[in-house]
């Protein structure tokens, strides 16, 4: 007689089901049907179109309890990681807002808390998941003409001893001709993985100007962060994303234009070493005419890591004289990395410019021979030829002491050779 | 200064220098000439150090010190410059932060102090003037979208930074009108001393003109076939490289 031997596979929907059940009494009925509607889409598989190269399932399979255990988290590290700037900072501990952590310094920057609205942008399973579970929505306001002094630092910290799930939902409406820059990061104590599954809402009103950089440098990070930025009439807005490190890192950045004489700029940046695999997925979607959207992308991949980037440009019927640009160009430096790269243009309008373009290359050898060849070190070179590569991508940063601790960074991971 | 015994070289299996014997002293200008894809520029990539070539049989002696056995950069920080036929185009890279590093990895191998921002800025004006470069060029990122004299100007200018004691120039004449020739030799002849060496490739005999050669090479398929002083330049010159290749023939 066979034995069955297998091990029971672990059922992740039902873990996700335990969790949230032990949260009903805390949830509002508009976090039920978003739950509900999760479970109906399920986890996307390898089989889904959106998360092809991205296999999400398997990676919270392997390392992420769904706990929401409320246990006290504890605080070990410091929270304001840009040190010598001066910033407001809105902490999320482990997913929920904490007031205690949280500084407002600019009095015209203004927090709400309020019961998680179902908006009409819970599309992805994760958005939906993240409203399911999220304790709050933290909505920030600036009202009109406000030139707001200091940067907004979104901080999710997470302490893995307490919980590894953390859902944070946030939104920020800019109002007309004010200006605003937001800094998002996360910060982790313990050495456990964690699944940071955020949602945020931008809006920027008319001839406002919003300036939002993402910085992703946490080893442990599993995480699928799913940001809309709304742009009004002759908005604008420029969106930066580093991924420096991670487990698994997948970016839903979705810029909405919904009026005329917009200039958005999307920028990002991916330095992957060992296994980290990031993704991202970018849609720019041009409903207005006259706009202008650039978008660049770029990718140095070491060791075994994988980068995916995913750009589509929505150009619908109403969007005559849309400018939509976007280019991803990538670097492997070992055989073992690889890249997915797949521009995805939908164009409804006739009198438009549009132009995409992808590259995947090795490092260029006549450059580098070319370096050394003046006496500079090979390791040196490579920096020198990658830097310049990557710097293109932070070049447009406004805030100085921002850029100097991108550059840091950045500089950092390229001297890292392996 | 350099010694050259029996060099033989390869490229993905093709066999491209074919046993090349040369001595070079210190204070010498050396000239070699010779039909295209007879070898020049293939004899100049290996003697900088660049790695697609296989040296299969052979010696390079540079100041006493094995030079097959170093790197590029070691090549260069012990004093041997090329300036590249093509040279490279690096986006994102300045020519002066780009020189800055070389100088200062190249000065801390010699022993000198590195150069601080304010003594390589006057170093780079004086040399600047040496090749009639402007500052805004050097600004910009490394050769990219540079003209074609240019660039050689750009080589000259940083072999006037670098100070080497073998100067290699690869076909620095090709692209260049007749002025930026001018200013282009001008400068190496200024750089010239009795401490250091340059070899001149070449395919035409014009830039012995500007720059003199005390002896002049004939590399004809990968080896050196005829030596001589600058007046085998102008017979060339006058006779074509034909006559070369028939009396190869008659041999
Ligand atoms: N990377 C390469 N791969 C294959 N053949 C090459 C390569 N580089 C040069 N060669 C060949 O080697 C020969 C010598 O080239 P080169 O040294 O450039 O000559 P020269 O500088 O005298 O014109 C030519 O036949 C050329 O086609
Ligand atoms: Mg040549």
């Amino acid at each position: 007689m066979l034995m069955e031997t297998a091990v029971e596979k672990r059922n992740l929907l039902n873990d996700i089901t335990t969790a949230f059940a032990e949260r009903k009494s805390a949830v509002n009925s508009d976090q039920q049907t978003s739950f509900d509607l999760f479970l109906e889409k399920g986890l996307p598989s390898s089989k889904s179109e959106e998360y092809k190269f991205a296999p999400i399932a398997r990676t919270l399979e392997k390392s992420i309890q769904f706990t929401t255990s409320e246990a006290s988290a504890s605080i070990t590290k410091e929270l304001s990681i840009l040190s010598g700037l001066e910033t407001n900072l809105i902490v999320f501990v482990n997913g929920r807002f904490s007031q205690e952590q949280s500084r407002i310094i600019d009095r015209e920057l203004q927090l709400q808390r309020t019961g998680p609205a179902r908006m009409k942008e819970d599309i992805d399973p994760f958005s939906l998941l993240n409203h399911s579970f999220a304790n709050e929505t933290v909505a920030l306001s600036v009202e009109a003409n406000i030139e707001l002094a200091h940067p907004v630092v979104i901080a999710q910290y997470v302490d893995t001893t307490a919980d590894q799930f953390s859902n944070p939902r946030w939104t920020c409406n800019i109002g007309k001709s004010s200006n605003v820059a937001i800094i998002e990061y996360v910060v982790a104590n313990a050495g456990e993985p964690y699944f940071a599954n955020k949602h945020a809402s931008i809006s920027v009103a008319e001839n406002a100007g919003l300036e939002y950089i993402t910085l992703q440098a946490s080893a442990q990070e599993v995480s699928v962060n799913n940001s809309f930025i709304h742009l009004a009439s002759s908005a604008r807005a420029s969106s930066f994303t580093f991924t420096v490190d991670g487990q698994f890192v997948r970016n839903n950045l979705h810029m909405i234009i919904d009026g005329q004489g917009v200039d958005g700029h999307l920028y990002g940046l991916y330095l992957l070493s060992n296994q980290t695999l990031a993704d991202n997925h970018t849609v720019v979607d041009h409903r207005q005419p006259n706009s202008n959207s650039n978008e660049l992308y770029k990718g140095v991949m070491r060791g075994s890591s994988k980068g995916v980037f995913n750009g589509k440009i929505y150009v619908r019927p109403d969007a005559q004289k849309t400018n939509a640009f976007q280019s991803n160009r990538n670097i492997l430096l070992s055989d073992t990395a690889t890249v997915n790269t797949k521009p995805q243009l939908e164009i409804w309008a006739d009198d438009v410019k549009c132009s995409h373009g992808c590259t995947a290359g090795q490092l260029d050898e006549e450059a580098l021979f070319y370096l050394r060849s003046r006496g500079i070190s090979k390791d040196m070179a490579m920096g020198m030829i990658l830097y310049a590569f990557a710097a293109e991508t932070m070049a447009a940063i406004k805030n100085e002491t921002v850029k100097t601790f991108v550059d840091k960074l950045i500089s950092g991971k390229l001297q890292q050779t392996t | 200064m350099l010694s050259i015994k029996n060099l033989h070289a390869k490229i993905e299996e093709k066999q491209i220098l074919n046993g090349i014997n040369l001595e070079v002293k210190a204070g010498e200008v050396h000239a070699i000439m010779g039909p295209n894809g007879s070898g020049k520029s293939t004899l100049a990539s290996v003697l900088a150090g660049r790695e697609e070539y296989e040296v299969t049989v052979g010696e390079v002696e540079f100041q006493g010190k094995n030079l097959l056995e170093m790197e590029p950069e070691e090549r260069a920080r012990e004093g041997v410059f090329m300036a590249f036929q093509y040279p490279v185009e690096i986006p994102g890279v300045s020519t002066i932060n780009f020189m800055k590093t070389a100088i200062n990895q190249i000065r801390t191998h010699r022993g000198q102090p590195t150069l601080d921002a304010v003594s390589f800025l006057q170093v780079m004006k004086e040399k600047m003037k040496l090749v009639e470069i402007d500052q805004s060029l050097l600004n910009r990122a490394l050769n990219e979208g540079f003209s074609g004299g240019e660039k050689k100007r750009n080589e000259i200018f940083q072999m006037a930074m670098l100070e080497p004691r073998l100067s290699i120039l690869d076909e620095t004449d090709s692209g260049l009108d007749i002025d930026a020739l001018r200013i282009v030799s001008n400068g190496v002849n200024k750089l010239r001393s009795k401490n250091n060496a340059t070899i001149v490739v070449t395919h035409y005999q014009r830039l012995l003109e500007y720059i003199v050669p005390d002896f002049v090479h004939v590399l004809y398929k990968g080896r050196i076939v005829k030596s001589g002083t600058k007046e085998l330049a102008l017979e060339l010159e006058a006779k074509g490289y034909d006559w070369i290749k028939n009396e190869l023939a008659l041999a």
